[in-house]
């Protein structure tokens, strides 16, 4: 059982916190992306994982087993870096084979695992070779290589993509996914990318500024988000959010440029932010259950299969529309009206970012 | 708890080491500043009041400051000449590409690696000759055999690592190869420089067996010289000779320091190919 | 252009007229002199007695005859022998402790310190440790009485001379070593260090896989300068006893420099010399092989 509990866990460096009050539990054979921006500890957390820091407070639970005082090679974990760590003075094969070696594992199992893992990656035929002689994707694909045949308990992973071009990086999306399934060992993915962590995740940890924001699953973070910095951060483009003022009692929020009925039940505070994500925006009238706002076209952008419309409301905020290709035409300087049906909008408050309200989907 | 107890012995050795180092030039230091009598006490006097006769005698009786300017015009004169042969050389032997040109490179070192002693007999008789004897240009000359593939070593490099892309740009311009030299390569390198001039001049400095055997004379020894007239007296005026050490060793001292990170650097970049 | 226009035969001579001061000075100042070793080694001199006389292989036979010049190849020998491993294993330890400790203010203060040594001028090492270990008075003895060993007479004795300059030799060469290993110990990437903790708790196998490849080439380069330093150590030796007590810490380098400065006979030692010579020619081949392993190959 690979199972991972993070209990309580704090870092700070100097008198930095650097991550505040981490809880989370990870299921066996899952893969769990750690989501957030550059500095946000999530580095940090997953190194805490592997045992190279140690936590200022809390545990880390492998397997049932507390590992927080255990040194990196006892705790059964696998590491891909970022800048894939390769022995540079060793082939290929010796760089699968050291981790194994200094185990003790004998010779013809060390040559099965390393014969193995070559294979699933697809670097069999570099393997007498040394890293300098290899491209970016193939050292990476050494790192996880390497991993593999160390069949750990827990694999954990340092953005491994960011070093790779784009168009690379989507394929090996695509390996890492098809791997993860072929082996299931339970994964943790450090990333700032947000497609990347939508793609491979089975849920995702959304962090920023040590804490975390939310977790949950791609279809959650990106339909749910608990607050405002999950709904700007999650989805591309960012969810827009509207920042509008509230009479309290009142059944809706009104303003000049944006009507929208609250949902029964919920209490709005002063000040709100009203979201809803680009392709649920409608350019057109309202109907009364709907949220209205109005204001003019900025930009109209073409971009293939879809239209993506810069509209400002009348307030001056920026909102961006998505609709696919063919749908009617606007100039740009042309006052309209959007409406977005109401399981599509989301409740802010502007103050904390705390999401009102869970949209019913 | 395992980590904590390495740590404390790493951090323990090191102490030592420092200790280890730092033990004799306190000693040196402690035992100028002491009368005779004191330096000899057992157990040691760890504290006392320091007093200066020593460097006085030093001074007055023993000739000290007139050597030292010898050592200090030897010292100059050495590293100046073999800066001004020798950085052209570490040019050429970086920029370009000739027949020879692992040969020359095994004629400096070859040239370093002479046991001071045979190359001393016939300089001294040659010198003693034309008349070299006692002066300051016979250990300028023969100090260049060790000088000369130090700064060759050590520059190499450095003019090695100024971008070609300057160098080019000036030939375009019409500059001779030689203003290249001076006006592009040699100001980019100051810093290298420097630094074999100091440790070609260290090395100057401290040398005994040239100086005392070319240049005997008091008028014309240099400083360590002055040390070895205390060598086989019956009885030797400790406290004057430990000021006389610290006077002579306290610049190299502060010049190895101030290099000190380059030494091991320049001295291995040469060798890891 | 200018640059093309040039001569071709100036163009090749290029190089040679940067070469040239230098090689010229060290050819006058090296080689010149060094020849005459030669020429006098066949004749029987010695100076103020008197004009040069052919003498055949009589120095030669002499010189590999005599005790004092075997006995002095032999204190050489061993001198290196002893002194080499030892500062080997020293520097490495300390690289090692250096490189493993995080108190940054100890560490960076044991850098500095590390470069004194070798900079200290040697003749004012061996004063000093004529200080330092006189027999009744000196603080070495002192110290050694204080952990219980019996006072040593270090410039009586010939065994403890020797083991004397051995020591100052370690004392002032360790710290090299140490830097040198410490440079190249630093050139190991930390990444890959982390990564085999993720596998090996142990030490050893850190330093075997990966820290001690990349010091290959710092050992190499040591035991290179080393050797040649510990050659050419001349100063420091001379100035605790000249040699003495009789001939126990005569090394090749004292000895001829007392054969021909203080008992004058120039023939016997430029014989001597030319001996010495040869087997500096021949450690010179091997170092240069070790520093320029492609020599064909060498270019600007």
């Amino acid at each position: 059982m690979a199972e991972i509990v993070i209990d309580g866990v704090t870092k700070h460096f100097d008198s930095v916190e650097v991550l505040k009050r981490i809880d989370i539990t990870i299921a066996d054979g899952e893969f769990m992306v750690l989501l957030g921006p550059s500095g946000c500890g999530k580095t940090t957390l997953l190194r805490m994982i592997a045992g190279l820091e140690t936590p200022s407070r809390g545990r880390i639970l492998i397997g049932g087993t507390d590992v927080t005082t255990f040194p990196p090679a006892r705790r059964g974990v696998g590491m891909v870096f970022q800048n894939y760590a390769l022995y540079p003075h060793m082939t290929v094969r010796e760089n699968i084979a050291l981790g194994l070696k200094v185990r003790g594992l004998e010779r013809t199992e060390i040559e099965r695992r390393i014969a193995f893992a070559a294979n699933l990656v697809q670097i069999s035929q570099y393997l007498e070779r040394r890293p300098r002689a290899l491209s970016g994707g193939q050292r990476q694909r050494v790192a996880l290589a390497r991993v593999i045949a160390r069949e750990p308990a827990v694999s954990l992973m340092d953005e491994p993509l960011s070093n790779i071009d784009a168009q690379l990086r989507t394929i090996m999306r695509a390996e890492l996914l098809r791997i993860h399934r072929a082996v299931g060992m339970t994964t943790i993915y450090v990333t700032h990318d947000q497609e990347e962590a939508m793609g491979l995740g089975d849920r995702i940890t959304v962090m920023n500024f040590g804490h975390i924001e939310q977790i949950g699953s791609p279809d959650e973070v990106y339909a749910h988000p608990a607050n405002a910095f999950v709904a700007r951060f999650i989805g591309s483009p960012r969810m827009n959010l509207v920042r509008a003022a509230h009479r309290p009692e009142a059944e809706t929020v009104e303003t000049p440029f944006l009507r929208a009925p609250v949902p029964d039940g919920i209490a709005l505070p002063p000040e709100v932010l009203v979201g809803f994500r680009s392709e649920d925006a409608r350019p057109g009238e309202a109907e009364a259950s709907e949220t209205e706002v109005r204001g003019q076209v900025d930009v109209v952008e073409h971009l293939g299969a879809q239209i993506e419309l810069h509209f400002r409301t009348e307030d001056g905020q920026e909102v961006v529309v998505r609709r696919p290709r063919g749908e009617s035409r606007w100039r740009e300087g042309e006052r309209i009206v959007l409406a977005i049906p109401k399981k599509s909008v989301h409740f802010f408050d502007a103050g904390t970012g705390a999401a009102l309200t869970v949209s019913v989907s | 708890m395992r980590e904590r107890v390495l740590t404390t012995l790493h951090g323990l050795f090191l102490l030592l080491v420092a200790v280890l180092i730092l033990f004799p030039f306190y000693w040196m230091i402690a035992s100028s500043l002491k009368p005779e009598t004191l330096i000899f006490r057992l157990p040691p006097a760890w504290l006392f009041r320091p007093d200066l006769a020593g460097y006085v005698k030093a001074i007055t009786e023993n000739g000290i400051v007139p050597a030292l300017v010898n050592s200090v015009i030897v010292t100059a004169g050495a590293v100046a000449l073999g800066l001004i042969v020798g950085a052209p050389a570490a040019y050429a032997l970086a920029r370009y590409s000739f027949k020879g040109h692992a040969q020359i490179q095994f004629w400096y070192v070859t040239n370093w690696m002479l046991i001071p002693v045979v190359v001393l007999v016939p300089f001294y008789l040659l010198a003693a000759n034309i008349g070299l004897i006692n002066s300051p240009l016979a250990l300028i000359l023969i100090y260049q055999t060790f000088v000369v593939p130090l700064v060759v070593w050590l520059l190499v490099d450095q003019f090695a690592a100024v971008p070609v892309a300057l160098e080019e740009a000036a030939l375009l311009d019409g500059l001779s190869r030689f203003r290249v030299f001076t006006r592009i390569a040699l100001p980019l390198t100051l810093p290298g420089v420097v630094v074999a001039a100091i440790l070609a001049g260290i090395f100057a400095w401290n040398d005994l067996l040239y100086a005392f055997i070319l240049t005997p004379s008091t008028d014309a020894r240099t400083a360590p010289v002055v040390m070895m007239g205390f060598l086989g007296g019956y009885i030797v005026p400790w406290q004057t000779v430990m000021s006389c050490a610290v006077m002579i060793s306290a610049p190299v001292v502060v010049g190895g320091i101030a290099i000190h990170k380059y030494i091991a650097r320049g001295l291995t970049l040469g060798a890891v190919k | 252009m200018n640059a093309e226009r040039k001569d071709p035969l100036v163009k090749r001579l290029e190089p040679w007229f940067f070469i040239s001061p230098s090689l010229l000075l060290l050819l006058a100042v090296g080689l010149y002199p060094t020849i005459f070793v030669l020429y006098y080694s066949f004749q029987n001199w010695t100076m103020g007695m008197g004009p040069p006389v052919f003498a055949g292989l009589d120095n030669y036979i002499n010189a590999l005859t005599s005790s004092d010049f075997l006995g002095s190849l032999q204190t050489s020998g061993l001198f290196l022998l002893i002194t080499l491993p030892v500062e080997l294993v020293l520097g490495m330890a300390i690289a090692l402790a250096l490189d493993q400790t995080r108190n940054r203010t100890l560490r960076r203060l044991v850098q500095v310190l590390l470069v004194v040594p070798i900079a200290t001028t040697p003749s004012v090492v061996g004063m000093l440790v004529q200080l330092m270990f006189n027999t009744q008075l000196g603080i070495v003895n002192y110290f050694g009485h204080g952990v219980g060993l019996n006072q040593i007479d270090w410039l009586g004795g010939a065994s403890a001379a020797f083991g004397m300059i051995t020591a100052t030799q370690i004392w002032e060469w360790t710290p090299f070593v140490a830097l040198v290993l410490s440079a190249s110990l630093a050139t190991v990437p930390g990444e890959i260090e982390e990564v085999l903790t993720l596998d090996t708790e142990s030490f050893w196998a850190r330093f075997r896989y990966i820290k001690l490849p990349y010091m290959r080439p710092g050992i190499v380069a040591s035991l290179v300068f080393q050797t040649i330093f510990t050659i050419k150590t001349f100063d420091m030796i001379y100035s605790i006893e000249k040699g003495g007590p009789g001939n126990a810490t005569e090394t090749v380098s004292l000895n001829i420099e007392r054969v021909a400065f203080r008992g004058f006979d120039v023939g016997l030692a430029s014989a001597e010399s030319v001996l010495t010579l040869v087997v500096t020619i021949l450690l010179a081949q091997a170092v240069v092989s070790f520093l320029y392993p492609d020599r064909k190959g060498a270019g600007g």
